[in-house]
């Protein structure tokens, strides 16, 4: 299997910035993440995950508008590259093999 | 209602860390979660996650750092750096070959002084406690001798339990001959007792640790097979030992490991040392014996407190006054290394003090290249002002343009270390072979020397070009388009201070070589060597032969004049006789001479009379020399009568002028000159013959000579040396110093000038314009020679206020260790200055007529 290079929380980052339908911006995307997994999420770590995943192009960045709300202070938008999207179905398709051979034996358990 | 606001400190880090970045968008996004926090969390914990995400946030900060909206034409421009190097030294290939030129001259001077001052600490280094080893000395009157009392170190050794071991030792070169063989090796002898292997460490390869008997013999493994084929064949084979007429035959009862090669004292060939029983007696015998006494001493042993226990320890055995009253000392073995004044031959020794002059030459070189390098390089920042504008234009920061100065200073450095490098190795065998000393590193240093000597110089050169590295990188931009920063104050002032440094330390050297020229020539004229340098010396045992031979050569015709004695003036191969009366406050030195000596030795007769040629002579008539006279009791001992050998008195007709047997650093000692045929004995004592020769060709004569030897004396072999060797040999090590220091003198004179070149072709291009000004307005080539050197006449007039008070006292200094001194003159300072602005003359003519001749159209034409 090719190494996608995609860690757990960079998945979640990564998937919820496809859930808002891109231009997303880190306030949001943390939010987002907090809401879905339960979580209480630092601002911080988005953000360096969100540099990482931009440094080895799985996002892309824009800034957006001023606006009078933040002081006049820009928000940087990301966006997922194709790139991402395709190391995301990747990572997918690699886990749904790994589920579909699983003995349904093991699985009986999840059930019961 | 007050909105609540995060922390005013992290705010502020906050905006340090991330405002003009690309990212400044972190500030409003974290301003935003603090909002949202505060309504989630309320403002305490809101405030609490704010600080930490700002100190999480400090991770981000190179990244921003390293996206600035900046061009990044000027990043990452290692090779670049590399190219533009190469290329401005090529363009700047002047200035840059002075540099690399200084640098390599300043680095081979410094590598070459320290490879031997390493070496010299290297010695014995196999020596696991040679701060265990010591010798006892003992003063007396306050001089320093090693020769102790036979009896003394025994006892020392059963009383005081620091003692661990001890051996009386007498080293000295010995006539060996094999059984059957005609061939004499020449080899030093050390004849010691047990514990000497012990003490020295000596290891045993085969056969017995030490001899048992007086029959025994130890050879060295490489002795072994220089006597014989193999170490196992010399095992039990006898030897002959000579000295002073006297036969020893040995066996060879072991073989020891050769020492290595650093070490500063030999074991070719170990015997036993004969002891006297019944004059090493302390108690009672008035006759004694002494030898040098080495000891190992157990650890942390107060060297002094041992010492000054001895006298008193001794007053309980011993009725021996001058064995009582005297002081000891003990000298370790490292003391003796490094002190030839207390050495005793068997270890040898090299003069401290002249190993830190080299050591301080060294760094003096090394530090003229350095400011040299700092000097030019600085010079040739200011020209490139240009260029740093357009770097900066295009977006260079301060680190990159420091990284490109070092970069070239690491290319001039880098060539300058491998060029001399190149140089050291090629001139060390010459350098080892003229000064007469191995440099041979020990073989277990050998690896990390190079690199670390490689680093240091290279970490010297990018910290020396850190200075003009900064100045390049701090001009401005907005005075890049005029043109001409040159001439910034701050920078010419450390150029002077430097050029004032060098040209202080160059006027010192000057005056040092100066005045030791002037130190060697005197010592020659106080030989007379100009008259007598081609006296021919014959050495030998001659004692009543001498008619038969001198009657031999006087048939040769060449010969003009012959003299037997005891002595000639150089080294200490004279028979000497002590000798003592009551009419004098000090025993002398007699020695044999006959009635031509003063002649032939161009000595002087400075008061009374020469020995008498016709019927006044008597052969009780002697001379004595300065020293000698002025230890009379009586005042002027002339024409007086002392009663000095048998019976009959004898009386003093002339007083000799000193002239110096052994060292010239040594005192004069007082002598008496006595015929032969004073006494029966005394034609044994003559063991030389000076002849004066007026022929052409000196080899042929000396061979007549050796001929008429060869008749007269066929079992002694014919030795002969001309009087200038000989006087030669006495000052030997000064002359090699002397000589050494002169070339030392040299580079550094040439480093100077080299710098005083590229500062002045500098100056002569920054100026350009002005001369050619200058010279339309109608200036002469003397006012612009004024104009260009004024500067330089100051810095060297500075340079002699500074150097001239500390050369003086310097070297007054070294000079008293002289017996026989010049003295500084001012003529010596004046030759100097003249040396000086003769140098700084035709540096600065040959530049400035390049700059004079230009056509002055050319200069201004270009703007």
């Amino acid at each position: 299997m090719k190494r996608t290079g995609i860690g757990e929380f960079e998945e979640l980052v990564l998937l919820t910035i496809c859930v808002l339908e891109n231009d997303a911006y880190a306030l949001d995307i943390k939010d987002e993440v907090e809401r879905r997994t339960e979580r209480r999420m630092n601002i911080s770590a988005i953000h360096t995950t969100l540099y990482r995943m931009e440094d080895k192009g799985l996002l892309v960045s824009k800034l957006g508008e001023a606006s009078q709300v933040r002081g006049g202070k820009r928000k940087r938008l990301f966006s997922v590259t194709s790139f991402g999207l395709k190391s995301l179905a990747e990572v997918q398709e690699t886990r749904s093999r790994l589920w579909s051979d699983i003995p349904a034996n093991v699985l009986k358990s999840l059930h019961t | 209602m007050k909105q609540p606001t995060p922390p005013r400190l992290f705010q502020r880090l906050l905006s340090k860390m991330f405002s003009n970045t690309s990212m400044e968008e972190l500030e409003g996004d974290l301003l935003d979660d603090f909002h949202r926090n505060i309504e989630k969390y309320g403002t305490s914990r809101a405030k609490l996650y704010f600080m930490l995400d700002v100190l999480r946030l400090i991770r981000l900060v190179p990244r921003s750092r390293r996206n600035t909206q900046k061009s990044k034409t000027m990043n990452n421009l290692f090779l670049f750096h590399i190219k533009y190097s190469l290329r401005s030294i090529k363009k700047h290939r002047v200035y840059q070959s002075l540099n690399i030129a200084s640098l390599t001259l300043g680095f081979t001077c410094f590598s070459l002084i320290y490879l031997f001052v390493f070496n010299h600490y290297q010695k014995d280094s196999f020596l696991s406690e040679p701060e265990r080893i010591v010798r006892l000395n003992v003063i007396n009157d306050g001089k320093e001798g090693m020769g102790i009392h036979t009896g003394i170190p025994p006892l020392l050794k059963k009383d005081f339990p620091e003692i661990e071991g001890y051996t009386r030792l007498s080293s000295y070169n010995m006539d060996i001959t094999l059984e059957g063989s005609q061939e004499v090796f020449n080899e030093s002898v050390v004849h010691a007792e047990s514990d000497f292997v012990d003490i020295f460490q000596i290891e045993t390869v085969k056969g017995q640790r030490f001899p048992e008997d007086q029959t025994g013999v130890l050879l060295s493994e490489s002795m072994a097979n220089k006597l014989f084929t193999s170490t196992d064949d010399a095992l039990g084979k006898e030897i002959t030992l000579s000295a002073y007429d006297r036969e020893n035959k040995k066996f060879v009862v072991g073989i020891v490991k050769d020492l290595p090669i650093n070490s500063s004292f030999s074991n070719k060939i170990i015997t036993r040392l004969g002891i006297n029983e019944r004059s090493s007696q302390l108690a009672g015998s008035r006759a004694w014996t002494a030898f040098a006494a080495f000891f190992t001493i157990s650890k942390a042993t107060d060297l002094n407190t041992l010492a000054d226990k001895i006298p008193r320890h001794l007053k309980a055995h011993t009725t021996i006054e001058s064995l009582v009253n005297s002081d000891y000392v003990f000298r370790t073995f490292n003391d003796i290394k490094s002190n030839p004044s207390i050495s005793d031959g068997y270890i040898q020794a090299i003069d401290g003090q002249a190993m830190l002059i080299f050591q301080l030459v060294g760094l003096v070189i090394l530090f003229l290249a350095i400011a040299n390098y700092v000097n030019l390089t600085t010079a040739l920042t200011l020209k490139r002002t240009q260029e740093v504008g357009i770097k900066h234009a295009m977006g260079a920061s301060k680190a990159n343009l420091i990284s490109q100065m070092m970069s070239e200073a690491l290319i001039v450095g880098g060539v300058s270390i491998i060029l001399s490098g190149l140089l050291t190795f090629s001139l060390l065998s010459t350098i080892e072979s003229y000064i007469g000393l191995s440099m041979q590193i020990a073989p277990e240093f050998k690896p990390w020397i190079l690199p670390v000597g490689i680093g240091a110089l290279l970490i010297l050169i990018l910290a020396a070009s850190l200075y003009p590295a900064i100045l390049f990188s701090t001009v401005k931009i907005d005075q890049l388009l005029k043109g001409k920063v040159s001439n910034s104050p701050k920078s010419k002032l450390l150029r002077s201070t430097l050029l004032i440094l060098q040209f202080s330390i160059s006027t010192f050297l000057i005056i040092g070589s100066l005045t030791f020229l002037k130190q060697l020539r005197f010592i020659d004229k106080s030989h007379n060597v100009a008259q007598i340098g081609d006296v021919v010396i014959v050495k030998g045992k001659i004692g009543d032969h001498r008619d038969v031979i001198g009657q031999k050569l006087r048939a040769i015709p060449e010969i003009e004049q012959m003299s037997f004695s005891s002595v000639a003036p150089g080294p200490s191969d004279n028979l000497r006789g002590g000798m003592g009366t009551k009419d004098f406050e000090k025993t002398m030195d007699f020695y044999v001479v006959d009635k031509d000596f003063i002649e032939v030795l161009g000595l002087k007769i400075v008061e009374g009379e020469n020995f008498y040629d016709d019927d006044r002579n008597n052969k009780f008539h002697v001379l004595m020399n300065q020293t000698a006279a002025d230890l009379a009791k009586d005042g002027n001992p002339v024409n007086k009568e002392f009663k000095l050998m048998g019976a009959e008195p004898s009386k003093v007709i002339g007083i000799v002028e000193d002239f110096p047997v052994g060292s010239i650093k040594s005192e004069v000692k007082p002598s008496l000159y006595m015929l032969a045929e004073q006494s029966s004995y005394l034609p044994n004592l003559v063991n030389k013959i000076a002849i004066k020769m007026n022929s052409v060709d000196p080899v042929e004569s000396i061979q007549k000579i050796e001929a008429v030897w060869e008749e007269v004396f066929p079992e002694q072999p014919f030795e002969a040396e001309f009087m200038n060797d000989r006087i030669a040999k006495v000052y030997t090590d000064e002359l090699k110093m002397g000589q050494l220091f002169g070339i030392f003198t040299g580079v550094a004179i040439v480093i100077s000038c080299l710098g005083l070149v590229g500062l002045l072709t500098y100056l002569v291009q920054v100026k350009m314009k002005e001369i050619g000004i200058r010279k339309v307005l109608g200036a002469s080539f003397s006012t612009l020679a004024k104009l260009l050197t004024l500067n330089i006449w100051k810095v060297l007039v500075l340079a002699s206020l500074i150097s001239f008070p500390l050369s003086y006292y310097f070297l007054e200094d070294w000079l008293t260790s002289f017996v026989y001194r010049t003295e500084i003159s001012a003529e010596l300072f004046i030759l100097t200055v003249v040396f000086f602005v003769a140098i700084v003359g035709i540096t600065v003519f040959w530049q400035i007529r390049n700059a004079v001749r230009i056509n002055p159209s050319e200069v201004l034409r270009n703007e």
